[in-house]
């Protein structure tokens, strides 16, 4: 009973989170649910191994393309404002 | 596949999609599940029930709060996140900012809009199926 009110416990304060690069982690396992869950509805059957390759190309697509947008952002900005 | 025990129910076609739609935002996954999709529906109960809780562990339950633009997403996931959101108001008077706050309102309310995506696939795979019978 004491552990169950500890782990609510923590669902009452917020945890620290600093503005580092580290914070950007953050993002990878929102970004695997979302693969997860848009391919669980979008595949005609549930097969573990084409179901694993679907979600990891759908997860490595994403990143990919974050990863590209960040820099292009990166670039824009180092050309504009320096 | 196992048998859809909505076949049992022998409701009209309508109601058995608003039964399919109403399962799947109280409990999500549970519109596949009503349907016989038991993998999917596991699927998606678990992943999404780890993006809210890992929402609300970040930032935690102040980072639903009906005043919100988020929580018209985030009620999407569970009509259990009003009664979150009235015990972080209106009982424990609970707030949160900055970075904290930003990521549990993004991870809540992404899992909120992820089960709109599936109560709509449910209740699309529910018509498909019922045709086909």
């Amino acid at each position: 009973m004491i552990n169950m009110i500890y782990i609510l416990a923590n669902f009452m304060s917020p945890v620290h989170i600093g503005t580092t690069p580290k914070s950007f982690l953050l993002a990878l396992p929102l970004i695997a649910v979302i693969a997860i869950v848009y391919k669980a509805t979008k595949m005609e059957k549930i097969e573990l191994v084409s179901f694993v390759r679907e979600t990891f190309l759908l997860f490595g697509s994403i990143l990919v393309f974050m990863v590209l947008a960040a820099v292009g952002i990166f670039i824009f900005m180092k050309l504009t404002v320096g | 596949m196992t048998k859809p025990p909505a076949a049992i129910l022998k409701l009209p076609h309508w109601a058995f999609l608003v039964l399919t739609g109403a399962c799947a935002w109280g409990i999500p996954g549970a519109g596949h599940w009503l349907i016989g999709e038991r993998k999917r529906a596991a699927i998606i109960f678990i992943s999404l029930v780890f993006a809210f809780t890992v929402g609300i562990y970040i930032g935690s339950i102040a980072a639903i709060e009906l005043k919100s633009p988020w929580f018209y997403a985030q009620i999407l996931f569970s009509p259990v996140v009003a009664y979150i959101a009235h015990l972080s108001g209106a009982v424990y008077h609970l707030d949160s900012f900055g970075r904290p706050r930003e990521i549990g309102e993004i991870y809540t309310g992404i899992a909120g809009m992820m089960n709109l995506l599936c109560i709509v696939n449910a209740v699309y795979m529910a018509h498909c199926k019922r045709k086909s019978v």
